[in-house]
């Protein structure tokens, strides 16, 4: 029970932290009224703007403001395009969610066989093999990858489309690009995790009643193996959300990454608040239940 | 179920050992720092200024390249085999700043978190929890967008973000040390807590904290290459690789070197900065995994 509270207090102060560098953050960054009314509007119509945004006041008064209208469910007007930011994220989030779970995807699908064949053959070419495509995505900058795909995959062979989002073809390369990066940390899991669990005595006890190589593999040690492969990729799974905010803007992919992106060139106050802390709350929140299942699952962390 | 390749080919994998590719990820990084330092005195050309006549001018082995432009030219003339060598600067020079000051930092927070522990420790923690549970790219955009994008600030804002890393590592393994032999004789004997700090925690440290700098090298080079891919970080016209994949990007499908070549730049530095850091890791110390 303590543990949970340090924990939940340890959330609460971390979305207080990033609330308060955001808010400051964004209003340190310059005049929006630069951005929105171009440099042919005269200082009357900016001090009119200002006003009517609560920009004229001083800085702790709109924070406390700003956390006033929070309480609320109200993360305000987009200044750069005159609707509800709440609205403009929600059109985001189907976007966003479906980049994730295909990445997601697309991470497990190469990371779970390659973890577990290297694990297998530890020592091998195929484990060699396998250490060198982990380095590779650890190491590959996610707008590269997705320039030699398109410039692959879109330009010269005329496959699927560069950017924005449609059918299935659409999701191939943001997702494969996003997938890949993730991979590279699930692999070492699983390849360690299955090591682990290869060498553990009821692995030796199931070879010893003699089944079969396959069903002593993913049966019994691949079961238990893939654990904290899963956990892992929910903690991923948020991260992700922040995490594809490169490959979003090189296939103008339309979520919410993108949408920080331009409210930051914009100075969209606002806007960036919103995304930011909606991002951030999914974050914590995500890892706050990871931490939570946990408990569940682990009797022994109850006593800690 | 056993691959029957994995048996003979063990002794072609030794050999691919043997070879050492952190020899030769060492050797990649000494010829970049060398490129780095003499990029004035190597470049063929300016990277800020290009001839419009060689704008977009294909490399040497393509059709219409020259030998002016080995790499080609990008979409205002400039000589790519110059601007690459002076990114490397901006590359380089934000890693190597940003990851000695956030080490320095670190260290010394986790150090001190570590061997007074109580209040101090409790509190120096939950700054690191708090920091390390927020997105780093995120609150990368937002605070350099904020202070305005230059080399200065987004360095300010790598080392503002990264020194946790450092200080969570630092100060678990200072609590260890505390508790050994040598420690407590020293504080018996009377040595004063900054001394004991200094001559015996840090030395012991160290290790530890090269490999995470060299690690977070690799992650730094990559999160200020995506600032300025971005158009957040450093801004035009300053010869800076993530910058100009970014710049190059609309050119893909007419010239591609112009993306393509400091993408390549970024993608190899990385991966020798990570090869050199997991050597160092298993060298330094066998039991980090």
């Amino acid at each position: 029970m303590k543990y949970i509270l340090g924990r939940l207090t340890q959330s609460l102060l971390a979305l207080f932290t990033l609330l308060t560098l955001v808010f400051f953050s964004a209003h340190i960054s310059g005049d929006p009224m630069d951005a929105l009314l171009g440099d042919f509007a005269g200082e009357e119509q900016a001090e009119m703007l200002r006003r009517e945004y609560g920009l004229d006041q001083a800085l702790p008064v709109q924070f406390v403001k700003y956390l006033q209208r929070l309480a609320v469910g109200d993360l305000g007007i987009s200044i750069s395009s005159q609707r509800p930011v709440s609205e403009l994220i929600a059109q985001r989030i189907p976007a966003s969610l479906e980049l994730v779970f295909a990445s997601l995807l697309v991470g497990l699908v190469i990371a779970i066989p390659l973890g577990v064949y290297s694990a297998v053959h530890r020592g091998g070419v195929f484990d060699a093999f396998a250490r060198f495509i982990a380095l590779i995505g650890q190491s590959i900058p996610a707008f590269f990858q997705g320039l030699l795909m398109i410039v692959v995959f879109a330009i010269w062979l005329d496959l699927l489309p560069t950017s924005g989002r449609g059918g299935l073809a659409h999701l191939v390369m943001p997702s494969i690009v996003l997938g890949t990066g993730m991979a590279a940390g699930m692999l070492r899991l699983t390849r360690s995790a299955m090591i682990g669990t290869l060498e553990s005595d009821y692995v030796k006890m199931a070879r010893l009643k003699g089944l079969s190589e396959r069903t002593v593999i993913w049966k019994h040690a691949f079961r238990n193996a893939v654990i904290p492969v899963f956990t892992y990729s929910a903690v991923l799974l948020a991260t992700l959300v922040a995490g594809s905010i490169v490959t979003e803007t090189v296939f103008a992919w339309p979520g919410l990454g993108q949408l920080v992106v331009d409210a930051v060139l914009l100075r969209d106050f606002p806007l960036i608040q919103g995304v930011v802390l909606f991002i951030g709350v999914f974050v914590l929140v995500t890892n706050l239940l990871v931490d939570l299942a946990y408990l569940v699952l682990d009797p022994r962390l109850r006593k800690g | 179920m056993r691959l029957p390749l994995s048996m003979p080919m063990r002794e072609a994998v030794g050999a691919i050992r043997r070879a050492r590719p952190p020899m030769l990820s060492l050797g990649f990084m000494t010829l970049l720092v060398v490129a780095a330092v003499f990029a004035p005195l190597i470049a063929p050309d300016s990277p800020r200024v290009g001839q419009l006549s060689s704008r977009m001018a294909p490399p040497v082995w393509l059709d219409g390249g020259s030998v002016d432009h080995l790499l080609g030219a990008d979409q205002l003339g400039r000589d790519m085999v110059s601007r690459l060598l002076f990114g490397s600067r901006t590359s380089l020079g934000v890693a190597f700043l940003a990851v000695v000051f956030s080490g320095v930092i670190g260290t010394l927070i986790g150090m001190v978190a570590g061997y007074f522990g109580g209040r101090t420790d409790a509190i120096l923690m939950r700054i690191t929890d708090v920091a390390l549970s927020i997105p780093l790219i995120l609150l990368a955009i937002v605070l350099v967008a904020a202070l305005g994008p230059s080399l200065q600030n987004v360095v300010i804002v790598i080392i503002l973000l990264l020194w946790p890393y450092y200080a969570r590592q630092v100060r678990g393994e200072t609590l260890t040390l505390r508790t050994f032999d040598y420690v407590a004789l020293a504080r018996v004997a009377g040595c004063p807590d900054r001394v004991i700090i200094w001559r015996h925690i840090l030395p012991n440290v160290m290790p530890t904290v090269l490999v995470i700098a060299t690690l977070q090298a690799a992650n730094v080079i990559l999160l200020e290459a995506a600032l300025g891919f971005l158009g957040v970080g450093i801004p035009p016209p300053s010869p800076a690789w993530g910058l100009m994949v970014g710049e190059g990007r609309i050119h893909l499908a007419t010239a591609w070197w112009i993306a393509i070549w400091p993408g390549l730049a970024i993608f190899l530095t990385v991966m020798c900065m990570n090869i050199i850091g997991d050597w160092l890791r298993d060298w330094l110390d066998p039991k980090v995994q």
